[in-house]
Parts: C-alpha cells; sequence; structure tokens
C-alpha cells in the first residue's frame, strides 16, 4: 500500500477542532427555530380547537400536529439555512473548503477500491454504468490507483450466468482499447448471509488489507473520474475522516414520475444537502453509496452484529448505513457530507409502484433503528438523531393519518353528540365551544409556507445565480415547479397511506401479501387497481362520510380524499414513459444534465455488446458457447463429492434428454454450479440430434448468429 | 452421403469455430468441408462426433479462464457493541 499519506495540514488540525464548535452553534439556532415555531404553531391550533385541547382527542390532535409540525419546520429551516449558505459562495467549514484547488489537485492518490454491490439487478446497465466510470477514471489518468469489483449477491442462475459472460465481454471491451489486462474483478457469494453489508464484508475480510480506501456504488451509480480522484484526495488530506458521502443526483428520467423525482432532487436538492451538511458537518450520515470509506477504521469498528431483541428488532439489520457512520463516529472517525462534489449521479425509480416496493424495505430497516437509536452505546446524539430522522422519515405518515383520524372523530362528536360543557372532570365553570376561522386559516397559511417556501428558494436560487437557461428559462422553470407542486401533492396522500401500512406491517413484524413489483416501465391497469382499490374505497368512504357530516369538513378532506380515490388512475398515467417524453421535448421538468449534455450517461449509450448478450437465455449460452461454456465451467465449482456427482449425474442426463425449457430452477442452479455438470452438457449438446430439444435450440442459436460481433455492429449503426 | 447430415455438421463445426474465436475465411471453409468429408466417410463412430473431434483439434489451445479474483489477503471484521 502506498504510504505517502500527506502530513496533517495545521489548516486541517485547527478545522478539527473548529467544526465542531460552528456544528454546536448552527444545532442550537436550528433547534430553537424549529421549537419556537412548532411551539406557536401549536398554540395557534390549540386556539383553533373548540375545547382549546382539554379533551382527550383535542389534547391528541396537538400532539400529533406538533410532532408533524416538528418535522416539518426542521424541513423548512434547513432549506433556508443551505439556501442562505449557496448565497454567500458555500459552506466555509465545510470539507472542500479547507484547501485551496491547487493544494487539493497535487495530493497524491492511493489504492481505492470501487465496488458495486448488486443483487438481481439489470445486468447491461449496471455494468456499463461500471465501464462509464472505468473510462472516466482511465481519462483522468489516474487508472493505475483504481482495482473495480462487482460483488454479487444473485441467486438466480439465470441472472448471475449474465453477470459473469457480461463481466468478462466488459474486460474484452476495456482491454480493446489498452495494453494491459482491466482490472475488473467479478466476486459472487454462495450464501447471502446479512444481504448488502453483509456482501461488503465479505469483500472486506478477502481483499480489504489491498486497500486504503472503498468507493461503493450503487447499482445504477454513475460517478465522474475527476469527482472520484477529488474524494481521495481529500480523504488524502483529512486523515480524520472515516467516510466522504457525496449527494448524488437523480439522472436517466423517462416516466413522467421519475422525471418529477429527477426534477425536484435537481432543483430543491443542492438547497436541502446543503443545509444538512451545514448541521451536520463532521458528524453526517452514511447513505451507501456514492460515498467513499476509509477501510481500516471500517474494518476495525463496523462489523454489524445482529440486533438482540424481538419481532423487528431481532436479526440482520437491513439499513446498514446509518449504523455503520455510527460507528464510525463512536470510533472517532469524522462523517462528512458534501454537496459540492459535482458529477455523482444516481437513478429513480421509474415508477410509483417501484418507489413503495423499495420503501416498504426501507421503511422496515429505518424503524429497526429506534433500537439503536435508544439502546446502542456510545453512539453520538447527532447520529442518535440521524437515526430518528430516518425513522420520522416514514412514521410520519402514520402519525398524518392518525391526525386525520382524530379531527374526524372530532367533527363527528361535535355534529353528533350533544355539546359537553363540561369535558374534563371536576370542572367548576362551563367551558363553551369556540371557533376561529381566521386562526384556522392563518395555520394553514404557516403550514403551506412550511411546504412551498423551500421550493421558492431554490426557484429563486436558480434565478438569481443566471442558472435559469440550464432549466428551460424562467418561465419554464416556474411553471416546472407548479407542475411538481401539483405532483406531489396528489403523491403525498398515497404515499402517507402506503407508508402508514408499512410501518405497521414492520411494527408487528407481519408481512402482508402486496402486489408484485413493476419492472417493465410503465404500470398497468389491473395491477394499479389492485394496488390501490381498497385505499381508494376506504377515501371514498371517508369523503361521503365527511360530506354527510359537515359540508366544510368535506371540502378540507379533499385535498388528501381526491387523490387517494384517483390512486389507480394516478399510477398508471405516473408511470407513462410518453407523458415525460412529451415534457421533455416542451422542455418542462427538464435537469441541466439534459439541458447540457452528460458525458456520462452519453457513455451509456455508447456501443456495446452488453445489451444484446443480456437478453439471451444465460444458462442455453452456458452449454451451447464454447467460450462462454469455458468460461462458466471455469468460475463453477470444482467436481463436488461423490454422491452429490451421481445426483448431477442423474440430473445433467434428464437436462440432456429434456431440455433447457423443463429445468426447474433449483436444477438449472445446481447445474450451473458445477463444472463437470456444464463441461458434459456442453459436449452432449454439440452432439445432439437436430430434432432432439437441445438440437433445435443449437440450430436457432446458430441462426442467430454471434452477439459479440453482432451486438457491437448493431449498437454501432444505432 | 445425406445432405441434410452433412450440411447440419458444417454447419456446426462453422459456428463452432466462429464462437471460438477462429475467424471465418475461405480456408477455414475449406478445412471444414474436409473434416464434414471425412467424418461422413467413416462408419466406426457417429460422424457428428468425429467431426466435433477434429473441430476441437483445430483449435489453438484454451486460453486460460481470466482470474475473477485477485489473491485473497484474509482480513477480519470486528464488531460493534450495541
Amino acid at each position: 500500500m502506498n504510504s505517502q499519506l500527506p502530513e496533517l495540514l495545521p489548516d486541517a488540525a485547527s478545522a478539527h477542532d473548529n467544526w465542531r464548535v460552528s456544528a454546536r452553534c448552527r444545532r442550537l439556532l436550528l433547534l430553537m427555530l424549529v421549537l419556537g415555531q412548532t411551539l406557536a404553531a401549536t398554540w395557534l391550533l390549540l386556539a383553533v380547537l373548540p375545547y382549546h385541547g382539554r379533551t382527550w382527542v383535542e389534547a391528541g390532535i396537538a400532539v400529533l400536529f406538533a410532532l408533524l409540525f416538528t418535522w416539518l419546520s426542521l424541513g423548512f429551516w434547513i432549506a433556508l439555512f443551505g439556501f442562505v449558505l449557496r448565497r454567500c459562495g458555500g459552506d466555509q467549514r465545510s470539507l472542500l473548503h479547507r484547501q485551496s484547488a491547487a493544494a487539493l489537485a497535487t495530493t497524491p492518490l492511493d489504492r481505492t477500491a470501487v465496488v458495486m454491490p448488486i443483487y438481481h439487478e439489470p445486468v447491461a446497465r449496471s455494468l456499463l454504468g461500471l465501464k462509464a466510470i472505468y473510462r472516466s477514471l482511465e481519462a483522468s489518468g489516474t487508472l493505475q490507483h483504481f482495482d473495480f469489483y462487482i460483488l454479487s449477491d444473485s441467486r438466480d442462475a439465470d441472472i448471475w450466468l449474465k453477470e459473469q459472460t457480461a463481466w468478462q465481454a466488459l474486460r474484452t471491451e476495456l482491454s480493446s482499447e489498452s495494453a494491459t489486462q482491466p482490472r475488473l474483478f467479478y466476486r459472487r457469494r454462495r450464501l447471502n448471509l446479512k444481504h448488502k453489508s453483509g456482501n461488503i464484508a465479505d469483500f472486506l475480510r478477502r481483499w480489504g488489507h489491498e486497500y486504503r480506501y472503498m468507493l461503493v456504488l450503487d447499482a445504477d451509480s454513475l460517478m465522474g473520474g475527476e469527482t472520484i480522484v477529488q474524494m481521495v484526495r481529500l480523504m488524502q488530506r483529512h486523515p480524520r475522516v472515516g467516510i466522504l458521502q457525496s449527494s448524488p443526483r437523480l439522472l436517466n428520467a423517462q416516466s413522467l414520475f421519475a422525471r418529477i423525482q429527477q426534477f425536484a432532487n435537481q432543483l430543491y436538492g443542492p438547497l436541502f444537502t446543503t443545509g444538512l451538511a451545514a448541521v451536520q458537518l463532521g458528524e453526517a450520515a452514511f447513505w451507501g453509496h456514492n460515498a467513499i470509506v476509509r477501510i481500516a477504521p471500517f474494518m476495525q469498528h463496523c462489523g454489524l452484529r445482529r440486533l438482540p431483541g424481538r419481532g423487528l428488532f431481532k436479526g440482520a439489520i437491513l439499513s446498514h448505513d446509518f449504523v455503520e457512520a455510527a460507528y464510525m463516529g463512536r470510533a472517532g472517525q469524522e462523517v462528512w457530507l458534501e454537496p459540492e462534489l459535482h458529477a455523482s449521479y444516481e437513478e429513480s425509480p421509474p415508477t410509483l409502484s417501484d418507489e413503495l416496493t423499495r420503501d416498504r424495505r426501507w421503511a422496515k430497516g429505518n424503524l429497526q433503528h429506534l433500537w439503536l437509536m435508544l439502546f446502542g452505546r456510545r453512539l453520538k446524539l447527532a447520529h442518535r438523531l440521524a437515526f430518528l430522522n430516518g425513522i420520522m422519515g416514514y412514521l410520519a405518515s402514520p402519525l398524518w393519518f392518525g391526525f386525520l383520524l382524530l379531527t374526524t372523530v372530532e367533527v363527528a362528536r361535535l355534529v353528533l353528540w350533544p355539546i359537553n360543557y363540561f369535558p374534563q372532570p371536576n370542572q367548576l365553570f362551563p367551558l363553551w365551544p369556540e371557533w376561529h376561522p381566521s386562526r384556522a386559516l392563518t395555520l394553514i397559511g404557516i403550514t403551506l409556507t412550511l411546504l412551498f417556501v423551500p421550493k421558492l428558494l431554490a426557484l429563486a436560487d436558480v434565478l438569481i445565480s443566471g442558472q435559469r437557461r440550464r432549466y428551460g428559462g424562467a418561465l419554464r422553470l416556474s411553471l416546472s415547479v407548479l407542475i411538481e407542486s401539483l405532483a406531489s401533492a396528489l403523491l403525498a396522500p398515497i404515499r402517507m397511506l402506503s407508508h402508514s401500512r408499512y410501518v405497521i406491517e414492520a411494527l408487528f413484524n407481519i408481512n402482508l401479501r402486496w402486489a408484485g413489483q413493476n419492472r417493465s416501465g410503465e404500470t398497468s391497469w389491473l395491477a394499479a387497481i389492485v394496488d390501490q382499490g381498497i385505499g381508494s374505497l376506504l377515501a371514498l368512504g371517508w369523503a361521503a362520510f365527511a360530506l354527510w357530516l359537515q359540508p366544510m369538513f368535506f371540502l378540507w378532506s379533499l385535498p388528501v380524499a381526491i387523490p387517494l380515490v384517483l390512486a389507480a388512475p394516478l399510477f398508471v398515467l405516473f408511470s407513462r414513459i410518453g407523458i415525460g417524453g412529451w415534457l421533455r421535448e416542451h422542455s418542462l421538468l427538464l435537469s441541466p444534465d439534459e439541458q447540457q449534455g452528460n458525458a456520462l450517461s452519453d457513455a451509456l449509450n455508447q456501443p456495446s455488446s452488453l445489451p444484446v448478450l443480456c437478453e439471451r437465455d444465460a444458462f442455453v449460452e452456458a452449454v451451447i458457447h464454447p467460450a462462454t461454456n469455458r468460461l462458466q465451467a471455469g468460475l463453477a465449482h470444482a467436481p463436488r463429492a461423490r454422491r452429490q456427482q451421481q445426483e448431477l449425474q442423474l440430473l445433467r442426463q434428464r437436462c440432456l434428454e429434456l431440455g433447457p425449457d423443463q429445468l426447474e430452477r433449483a436444477h438449472k442452479q445446481l447445474l450451473a454450479e458445477d463444472a463437470d455438470a456444464l463441461r458434459w452438457l456442453h459436449q452432449q449438446v454439440w452432439l445432439s440430434p437436430p430434432d432432439s430439444p437441445w438440437g433445435r435450440c443449437l440450430a436457432a442459436r446458430i441462426a442467430d448468429g454471434d452477439d459479440r460481433h453482432d451486438g457491437v455492429q448493431a449498437a454501432s449503426h444505432s | 452421403m445425406n445432405a441434410h447430415d452433412s450440411q447440419i455438421i458444417l454447419q456446426r463445426i462453422l459456428a463452432y469455430w466462429q464462437w471460438s474465436g477462429l475467424p471465418l475465411d475461405r480456408d477455414s471453409e475449406l478445412r471444414a468441408l474436409a473434416i464434414t468429408r471425412q467424418a461422413l466417410q467413416q462408419h466406426q463412430l457417429p460422424a457428428l462426433e468425429v467431426a466435433l473431434q477434429a473441430t476441437r483439434a483445430a483449435l489453438p489451445a484454451d486460453a486460460a479462464t481470466p482470474l475473477a479474483n485477485p489473491p485473497l489477503r484474509r482480513g477480519s471484521l470486528r464488531y460493534g457493541a450495541y
């Protein structure tokens, strides 16, 4: 390992202490602002409520309101902090501002592993992303410092065989223009212990000592070479930094839903991440990807035990990244979020359905953190609050649901029951219910301010900084903000209902049946109706009840009820790629990367054999194609014990007689993992009669031609 | 000589060579025809088996499978306390 570490610079040493003082001041200011605003708003709410919070229903409403308002207020002030800092030229306490660009550019690099854990991901897209990153690092002239690892946890033979073929094809493509063989490795775990964190841990146990740093990617990550180099140099210059997290921007959105997410991320994201980074400073969170990690302390302190509790709080930790950041903090390492590291990207889920499927997993993972937040030993307060932040991301939904429920009970009680002038026991004087519409309107105004001012600040930030053209001009940008605001208002109740369900499922450790995830690109009507039908009926019933109770309450319920009633059509509408394309053609919901072009994104569409290769039946290819068979057999198990061999011999004979289509998935897996079975099948299939299942398969494959050449040619022509 | 058999043998020889990275030119086509003829003229073994043995023999020695991983350098992870 290169030991040319620069000495800790004097300015960096003093900055080490300074940031803690700044962090304390900023957090105190934030706390005062949020609590002050929440107290004022809750007081206003109590003034609005007819019994001023003296009944248990009203007390419940006030508590839930205060919790939800705190959450909203926090987001508002973070965005405001971000706006102010961006207008002042960035946060001078951030890592990036601690040294001159020239000093950073001359900092030597050290050995870094670029790791991409994958689990049943779209193979061609993932590996083409890695190729784009590789090429970008190659262009920066620093490739010799980096090794690349694809860390697969895939269980389905059709997928991991594809991964292995694509890995080899990618190596061939990368070496075609280079004198040296690319240092691109592939590792597949046979046992998927502890999900993604276990996969990373497996890598670290095997090769962690070879490297000083590890850049962690997601399957859809894209990062520019210069940005990666900058991150390594920052780590080199600041030895106390254990994790440096970049702020990935969304890219390559096609559907209406993804384009809205992408626009919001690109326009509002910088404000929120700047504000968040300014408050967290060296005690930031780790998001699990597009981040660089100092390996030695990570290996020393970040092994994740299974949770020892019960139900949800027992077993492997699902959302590992926040926990790892907290452990690094406990070990005295700093964790930084650096929003000014550009050229860091990921992709949005294409549909709301995909996002909710992901959220279901994340909700469970984040709620697990409750155990660590309460019982984790010696964790820093900032990291406990980061856990709370993640938990509230999902817990806010059932709280909102509860708030709606209690307000319905309150209205029903007022309308259906006689007025109770003595709501409290031992009350001497009667309490007259009061109604102050003007205060209610003020409260609504404050809430809307918290929701929409951050969006307007982001808009102002772009307009002031003269970047309007990057979003299609001032008019189109403003129109896009309107579209996004309308869309987020429509999506919020749908997310609330789904998240509420996920939280309840997670807390009671139950798994209700949920419609399957749609990865085909667009959501079908049937899937949307099956998925959202019950929620729509509930909302319809609620709205009808509200109308029967009180016309005014009915109007109040509409912003929540309408999106829920229309959830199925909204699911379908938002998943449409055509609508997303139409908006792009008219320069609406445009992102700077689309307007100016993005080299990394363009690199995904460079000619490559991978897309065509990955369309093939991977098992058939592994058996038929001589080069692929050699590769797959070379990567498979050595011959097994005699008893297993006998079973495999029967299985391979059956496979030869019946053909690939009649094979069960588990059997395919067994054959694909055995080198002898693959070689034997290859020999026999080429000798098979033309009218046998494999003979027909072989003839069809020969008629198709050779992918490795055709694929590249087809891509070149396109 | 069965025209259908010869066609299948020839097709498989050429596909095997092409997919093994051997460039297909006039020489290789002539060689494939010769292998097909010889395979069909002998009667001791199935023609396809003889032809494919010769097909594989005509290929250069297999290139070694690329190293999927670098040599191991084992370490261990320490577990944080709850």
